[in-house]
């Protein structure tokens, strides 16, 4: 602790606030998928920019914690910049870009490309918590929606994605059905990486802060993306390979360069250094 | 004034440190919720420095320090009630302590004090507020995961085997028939010396 950060307590938020929040993921993790209220608190940072993940790190991380974060599959963007700089400052963990090292990890729209172990927790930033939100806004109709498990108008709009486009018409934050019983966002990961949630050995945390939701999906736990018996799910091929490490079977990021010039590349940057060591020993 | 003295001298000392015994004794939690069956084990430090009163398991104790508040209404089985306890956690949590078990966020009980019938007086939460359901801890004498009931369902990859001495099949049958009433329920947590085990309402159960 400096100068700055005296004062405050570990982890930046009150002991009364996480043990809410605790209460609340408990309840989450009993009822995978299912959106719990919580009491989302103002943070040093404005809503948008991940403050619902940041209180659930802040309420699970322990000084025994190496914490991982990141922003579009980067440690060096400015949002997982910050927030790791944040938790540092203000828990004195451990931070690591190594995904085999860290156990507990906060993410910003994706998942990692290392499969998961269940010595991880993985926390997801969400913007819109509400998978039915821009098919019916109102909070408590939704809410009604989910308890009665009336999934209807959601099936209705992949429909009219395949009568309109021939295909789903959603290349990030595709619905998935938990546990078979809750449609689930999985927040803005592109649909590349919904297959991961599936079964996943790591507990799966989500924290919506503006929004004031959190919920969670525990390990081993059936996640189905959304679809139809005659339209299946599947992953559109990006058709390239990373320009730094060769990889054709992950997520890519097409980067503008100077010049006009495209070059893409694994928007998982540890991943893409694991791939290049193991070329060049 | 000499009475109240007396009285908070009385009182055990609760969690050695606020902030860390309890993010870890929250994580034990945590994991026991999220791996249904697991026994998860207090840190030996966490459960050196804890104190409680006599007869409390220290994974019961632990675990209501660090989940319960002003916010929180409890409910204590008359065996839990007698004595310093209630005293001991007014002062270390600030919790409401509540005479009718349906009015409870957290129900804790021994055991060999609960039938079938607590699964139906406790709290089930709604259908769209399931968070509400309640959470019931008990403390059992032995707790094994090598045997007894057969676990399946969220946290669990194939099955797991959980067996809590002193509850009888009648008390089961009534967690198997609370399954039809998902996304409602009551959570269960099972406290025996240091080591907790969860069995979350998203849990099947049948007897082994």
């Amino acid at each position: 602790m400096n100068a700055a950060t005296a004062g405050y307590n570990f982890a930046y938020l009150d002991e009364r606030t996480k043990r809410m929040i605790r209460r609340a993921l408990l309840k989450a993790v009993a009822v995978p998928g299912c959106q719990v209220p919580f009491g989302s608190r103002e943070m040093p940072l404005a809503y948008g920019w991940g403050t619902g993940g940041i209180q659930v790190t802040a309420a699970v991380i322990g000084a025994g914690d190496v914490l991982k974060v990141i922003d579009q599959g980067s440690d060096d963007t400015t949002n997982a910049v910050n927030i790791r700089r944040f938790f540092a400052r203000v828990t004195g963990v451990r931070t690591t870009e190594r995904t085999r090292e860290a156990t507990l990890i906060q993410t910003r729209h994706r998942i990692p490309e290392v499969p998961l172990t269940e010595q991880q927790v993985i926390v997801y930033q969400v913007p819109q918590p509400e998978p039915l939100y821009k098919l019916e806004p109102r909070r408590s109709a939704a809410t009604r929606l989910h308890a009665w498990r009336e999934y209807g108008v959601m099936n209705v709009k992949l429909y009219e994605d395949i009568a309109r486009w021939g295909r789903i018409d959603s290349a990030y934050d595709h619905p998935v059905l938990v546990n078979g019983r809750y449609v689930m966002a999985p927040s803005p990961i592109p649909s590349f990486d919904n297959p991961k949630m599936h079964r996943m050995p790591a507990l799966q945390l989500f924290g919506a802060g503006r929004e004031k939701r959190l919920y969670a999906v525990p390990p081993y736990t059936d996640v189905k993306s959304l679809d139809f018996e005659d339209h299946p799910f599947k992953v559109e091929p990006q058709g390239h390979a990373c320009a730094l490490c060769g990889s054709t079977d992950t997520w890519l990021d097409e980067v503008l360069q100077d010049g006009g010039a495209r070059m893409w590349t694994c928007s998982d940057t540890d991943f893409c250094r694991e791939r290049r060591e193991e070329k060049q020993p | 004034m000499s009475a109240v003295a007396t009285d908070i001298a009385r009182i055990p000392a609760g969690l050695g440190d606020a902030v860390h015994h309890g993010q870890a004794v929250f994580r034990c939690v945590l994991e026991a919720m999220a791996r249904p069956g697991r026994l998860q084990r207090l840190p030996a430090d966490v459960a050196g420095a804890l104190g409680h009163p006599p007869g409390w398991s220290p994974a019961l104790a632990a675990t209501l320090l660090t989940l319960l508040d002003a916010e929180t209404a409890l409910w204590l089985s008359p065996a839990l009630r007698d004595g310093v306890a209630p005293a001991w956690l007014r002062f270390h949590t600030g919790t409401r302590i509540v005479d009718a078990p349906g009015a409870a966020d957290f129900a804790a009980a021994r055991a060999d004090e609960v039938d079938a019938s607590i699964w139906t007086v406790l709290k089930p939460g709604s259908d769209e507020a399931p968070h509400t359901g309640a959470t019931l801890l008990l403390q059992v004498d032995c707790l094994s995961d090598a045997a007894g009931l057969r676990l399946q369902g969220p946290g669990i990859e194939h099955e797991h085997r959980l067996d809590a001495a002193g509850l009888d099949s009648a008390f089961w049958q009534a967690r198997i028939a609370q399954q039809a009433d998902f996304p409602c329920g009551v959570d269960l947590l099972l406290c025996c010396d240091d080591r907790v085990a969860g069995l979350p309402r998203s849990t099947r159960v049948t007897e082994g």
